[in-house]
């Protein structure tokens, strides 16, 4: 006799909408032959849409679903509206691409679906099989996303390079999950912790825990395991870019913070100091990498490498006060809860930004078979497309930081919250890299504004993506002025993970 | 008994599969995992789980190994030279399993060092084939669905990459 467990079906609604909508759309593209371009773009948004509404109509219990497997609650159902608007934008961006130039890629679709539905499951696994499985749905959607131009050289060779690392970081947190399971006897969190907790692991737990974080630290791109980033950002299509840019990051810090605050909440003093000097290695060389950077998408991708380090100091700063009182539970700390909120609120900020700046590249459209890629493309770009260059301008205040912005507010939270837990010397060093961005980044406003050179090639139009560009552009704003509402559901969210 | 069969196991799988990443040619390359399939259904064997112990042989080393074989015939690679430049160090890889072998069926007459057995006694139906239906159904459901979803992913992923426009059937 076979015994499912329990099944709530409000609480995997999301999920169910999401992954059948993946396949219809697959299905749909396959055999309906009188299908145009744009009926697909429709289907894919109503998807992301129904599954939005589902989770706004269909209030389930929060809590451990199918036996522990997953959890739902309002920190996944934060990041499930995240990557369900992450992914809307990139349809509509890459549905904007295609109906610019002749070399339409129908796949794209049902993989932008399969790709969010991994990184929703990755968020809210409650065991190490799914937090697997979840990558790996979305990292083969990514890969083959990543080859977006069929026979284009720098595309594929992006594309083999994601692949092969990718694999070879998946084994390592194959590998480790294996030994984690050795030492627990399970594969849950729930298991891991009451081992981590009582330090009985042993030798063997600790190389475990240190290959699944090598595992996170491939996807997150933080430093040593950073190689891939601007090859790969450098060769996939802009649209796509943005998407890795945001969603693969959001969605493996989501999965980083819940894996280190429920499964290892007693570990900190083995981890912390790893983390600080990856933290410090991350920041400094994203940023030091990305002053010397003449291509725009390059820069961006060793500016998403520096932001990583600001996001592990959020990180850091929540393992530290249970590292000092060992027997203290998490949620009963106001520096773990503002670490947390500050986490979360930067991850909103950090997707917006990137996603305007990206929008902006991508609309500028191809010429000569390349995107607008080199930072002086954009020369003059105020006189010949005001629109995409303000976009573009406001996304470089707030990555850079400059108050006004969302940007400037994330990493506010995030440095406050690391002094508050005596992380003084690295929220300093953080407050110095930020500095250091400021040039790389403003960079690409002069070029755009000081000069009226009018000769450049790059002159694409697309007013969906730029109308979608430019609402983002404006919530970076007006979450940069008023932040109130929005910082309280990232705290009162983070607030249910540590229950 | 489990002891030897532990270290026979593990003793193929790894040869296997250093022989398999170091040969020149995709075709041996392909046979030496099957000994590595071999090895990982020995363990299984040893973990008193017969059935995915055969279930390993008939599918692993049987039909996914046809299709690699296959895979590798359609697509006709460049032949490369087997012999030329092959690393040498699989030879004397090669004579350390019999030796391990040998070392690990004596230790069992060597006193104080015998193998360890399975320890304990075994649940009622462990390893029959109705436990691994009702676990991977009942408990492990979202996981088995959820590689049902990555392998349409990975074959939509193949299909884009692998093909070019002139040959997708329905266009």
């Amino acid at each position: 006799m076979i015994t499912v467990p329990p099944v709530n079906w409000p609480a995997l609604l999301p999920y169910l909408v999401i992954g059948g909508g993946g396949l219809v759309v697959m299905l749909v593209d396959a055999f309906v032959r009188t299908l145009r371009k744009d009926h697909l773009t429709a289907l894919t948004g109503l998807v992301f849409l129904g599954a939005a509404i589902a989770m706004i109509a269909v209030k389930p219990e929060p809590g451990p679903q199918l036996g522990g497997m997953l959890t739902v609650q309002m920190y996944t159902r934060f990041f499930d509206f995240l990557l369900l608007g992450i992914g809307l934008v990139t349809t509509v961006y890459g549905s904007a691409v295609y109906s610019q130039d002749g070399d339409y890629r129908p796949e794209f679709y049902p993989l932008v679906l399969f790709a969010v539905l991994g990184m929703m499951v990755l968020v809210a696994a409650s065991d190490l099989l799914i937090l697997f499985l979840g990558i790996e749905t979305m990292s083969l959607a990514v890969y083959a996303l990543v080859c977006g131009r069929r026979g284009e050289l720098r595309s594929s060779e992006a594309a083999l390079k994601y692949l092969l690392l990718g694999s070879f970081a998946s084994a390592f947190l194959l590998m480790g999950a294996a030994l984690l399971y050795g030492c627990a006897g399970g594969t849950s969190y729930a298991a891991l912790a009451a081992v981590g907790g009582t330090g009985e692991g042993g030798p063997l737990f600790a190389v475990g825990l240190g290959l699944v974080l090598v595992g996170f630290a491939f996807k997150v791109a933080m430093v040593p395991f950073h190689m891939w980033t601007p090859d790969v950002y450098d060769g996939a299509p802009a649209h796509v870019t943005g998407f890795m840019a945001t969603a693969v990051k959001a969605a493996a810090f989501g999965a980083l913070i819940r894996f280190v605050t429920i499964a290892l909440p007693g570990l900190a003093a083995h981890w912390s100091g790893l983390l600080t000097v990856l933290t410090v290695l991350t920041m400094t060389a994203g940023n030091l990498l990305a002053l010397v950077q003449a291509s725009i998408k390059r820069m961006l991708a060793y500016s998403s490498i520096a932001h990583a380090g600001y996001l592990l100091l959020g990180v850091l700063a929540i393992l530290a006060p249970a590292g000092g009182d060992p027997g203290r539970p998490l949620r009963e700390s106001a520096v773990v809860q503002a670490a947390g909120s500050g986490l979360l609120f930067y991850l909103l900020g950090y997707c917006l930004m990137n996603l305007a700046a990206f929008g902006v590249i991508s609309q500028l459209g191809r010429s000569g078979g390349v995107e607008a890629d080199q930072v002086d493309h954009y020369r003059g770009l105020s006189g010949r497309q005001p629109v995409a260059a303000a976009v573009l301008a406001v996304a470089m205040f707030s990555l850079a930081g400059i108050p006004g912005t969302v940007g400037f507010l994330g990493k506010f939270y995030l440095f406050e919250a690391a002094i508050r837990a005596q992380l003084v010397p690295l929220a300093i060093w953080g407050v110095v890299n930020s500095l250091l961005s400021v040039y790389y980044y403003l960079r690409v406003v002069v070029v755009m504004y000081m000069s009226d050179d009018q000769t450049e090639p790059f002159d694409g139009r697309n007013w969906e993506t730029i109308l979608l560009a430019g609402c983002l552009a404006a919530l970076v704003v007006l979450l940069g002025v008023f932040p109130a509402a929005v910082h309280g559901l990232t705290s009162l969210a983070f607030g249910t993970m540590l229950g | 008994m489990e002891g030897f069969l532990f270290y026979l196991g593990g003793a193929m799988m790894l040869l296997g599969g250093v022989a398999m990443v170091a040969s020149r040619s995709a075709v041996s390359a392909a046979c030496w995992l099957v000994l590595s399939f071999l090895g990982s259904a020995a363990l299984f064997a040893a973990l008193q789980a017969p059935f995915l112990a055969v279930l390993q042989i008939l599918v692993y080393a049987g039909a996914i190994m046809v299709l690699f074989l296959f895979v590798i015939m359609m697509l006709e690679g460049p032949v490369m030279p087997a012999e030329a430049g092959r690393p040498k160090f699989w030879i004397p890889a090669g004579a350390l399993v019999p030796a391990a072998i040998i070392l690990v069926a004596t230790a069992r007459w060597v006193p104080g060092a015998g193998l360890p057995g399975f320890p304990g006694d075994l649940p009622p139906g462990f390893g029959q084939p109705v436990r691994v239906a009702q676990l991977l159904l009942g408990e492990y459901l979202l996981a088995f669905e959820l590689i049902s979803i990555v392998l349409v992913v990975a074959i939509i992923g193949a299909l884009a990459l692998g093909s070019n426009e002139r040959t997708l059937p329905w266009k």
